[in-house]
C-alpha cells in the first residue's frame, strides 16, 4: 500500500526570496496567494476564532518580511513561516490570559465557507467535519493542522512544538483515529 | 505508541528511511492495525482538504509599509545626538586638557550621555514600531478584510 499524499506545494525558490528581502510586491503576492489560505485555515482552527485569525494572518506575513534576512539556512521556509505562526498563536493565548481556557466542547466550529473543494461535500457532512476538527483536543489539533496545512514533517513538528518526534506522532496518530471514529457513515 | 505505527505515520509522510521502506512495506500485508491507521490517515487528508478555508483579503501595501518603517529615522538621528555629544564635552578651540585626569572626567560623560541617548533613542523607536504595526493594522480592518 503506497503512501498517497498529493504533491507537495511549493516551497519559494531563492529568487522569490531575494525579492522578498526587497519588498518586492510581486513576490509578496505570490506569497499570500500560496501561503493566505493554509495560514488563515491553520490559525482559525488552532484558535477557534476567526476574527482573530484574520488579524494575525497580516501579522505572520510582517514577521515573515521583517526578519527574513534571519530565514537563511534554517530549513524549509513553510516549516520556519509555520513556526511563526505557532508562537504567535501561542502569544495570542497569554494576552487572552491562561486562564481563559476554550473548552472545545462549549466552542462554535468556525464557520464554513465557500472554499477550493465545498462541492465535494454536502453540508451536513462539512457541519460534521467542522465539529469533529473542533473537538480535537488542543495538543492533538495543533499537530494534525501543522502536517495538513503547513505541510511539515514530522521532524519539524517536533522542533516547531518542542516537543519528542515520539509525542508529536503519537498526537497524530491518536488525532487522525478520533476523526475517523467522529466522521464514520459519512463519506470522505 | 508501538515502533510500527511511528513507522506507520512516517511512512505516510515520506520520512521513512528508504532502508526501512521495503521492510515496513512487507510488515503491512500482515497487520491490520497499521493498515487501518493508513487508512484513517488518509481520510484526514480528505478531511482537510475539504475544510480548508479561504484566505482572508490582505492589504498587501499596507503590509509591506510596515515592514518598511523600522525606525530608519531613529538610525540617522542617533549619529546626529553622538555628534553633538562629542562636541558638547570635546575641548574647543585654544581650550587645553589640564591633565589626564579631567580627559577622563570628560570621557566618562560622554559615555554616560551616549547611554542615555540610546535609551532614549532605542524607546523612540519601539515605539515607532508599534505605532505603524497599529496604523498597518486599523487600514486592513477599515478596508474590511
Amino acid at each position: 500500500m503506497e503512501s498517497r499524499r498529493e504533491p507537495p506545494r511549493p516551497e519559494p525558490d531563492e529568487e522569490t526570496i531575494r525579492r522578498l528581502r526587497e519588498r518586492d510586491p510581486e513576490a509578496f503576492r505570490w506569497l499570500v496567494d500560496r501561503y493566505g489560505g493554509p495560514l488563515f485555515t491553520y490559525l482559525a482552527r488552532r484558535l477557534q476564532d476567526r476574527s482573530a485569525a484574520e488579524d494575525l494572518v497580516a501579522e505572520v506575513l510582517l514577521r515573515v518580511l521583517r526578519h527574513i534576512d534571519r530565514y537563511q539556512d534554517r530549513g524549509r521556509f513553510s516549516a520556519w513561516l509555520f513556526t511563526i505562526a505557532h508562537r504567535l498563536c501561542l502569544d495570542h493565548r497569554d494576552r487572552r490570559g491562561a486562564g481563559n481556557v476554550v473548552d472545545t466542547a462549549d466552542v462554535e466550529p468556525v464557520s464554513p465557507e465557500p472554499g477550493p473543494e465545498r462541492g465535494a461535500a454536502s453540508a451536513q457532512a462539512r457541519e460534521t467535519i467542522e465539529r469533529a476538527l473542533a473537538a480535537l483536543p488542543a495538543e492533538q489539533r495543533e499537530v494534525f493542522l501543522l502536517r495538513e496545512y503547513g505541510g511539515l514533517t514530522f521532524a519539524e513538528i517536533s522542533d516547531a512544538l518542542d516537543c519528542p518526534l515520539s509525542t508529536a506522532l503519537a498526537r497524530m496518530r491518536y488525532a487522525v483515529l478520533k476523526l475517523r471514529r467522529d466522521l464514520e457513515g459519512f463519506d470522505v | 505508541m508501538s515502533d510500527h505505527h511511528e513507522l506507520c505515520l512516517l511512512y505516510h509522510s515520506g520520512e521513512i528511511q528508504a532502508g526501512r521502506k521495503t521492510a515496513f512495506e512487507a510488515h503491512l500485508a500482515g497487520c491490520p492495525s497499521c493498515r487501518e491507521l493508513l487508512l484513517a490517515l488518509g481520510v484526514a487528508e480528505r478531511v482537510a482538504g475539504l475544510a480548508e478555508l479561504p484566505a482572508p483579503a490582505i492589504d498587501a501595501p499596507a503590509v509591506l509599509a510596515a515592514a518598511e518603517s523600522r525606525g530608519h529615522g531613529a538610525t540617522s538621528a542617533v549619529f546626529v545626538v553622538l555628534a553633538l555629544a562629542v562636541l558638547a564635552v570635546w575641548p574647543r578651540g585654544s581650550d587645553r586638557v589640564a591633565s589626564w585626569g579631567e580627559l577622563d572626567r570628560d570621557l566618562a560623560a560622554l559615555g554616560a550621555a551616549v547611554e542615555r541617548l540610546g535609551s532614549e533613542l532605542a524607546r523612540t523607536e519601539t515605539e515607532t514600531e508599534i505605532d505603524a504595526d497599529f496604523r498597518a493594522l486599523e487600514r486592513q480592518t477599515r478596508r474590511g478584510l
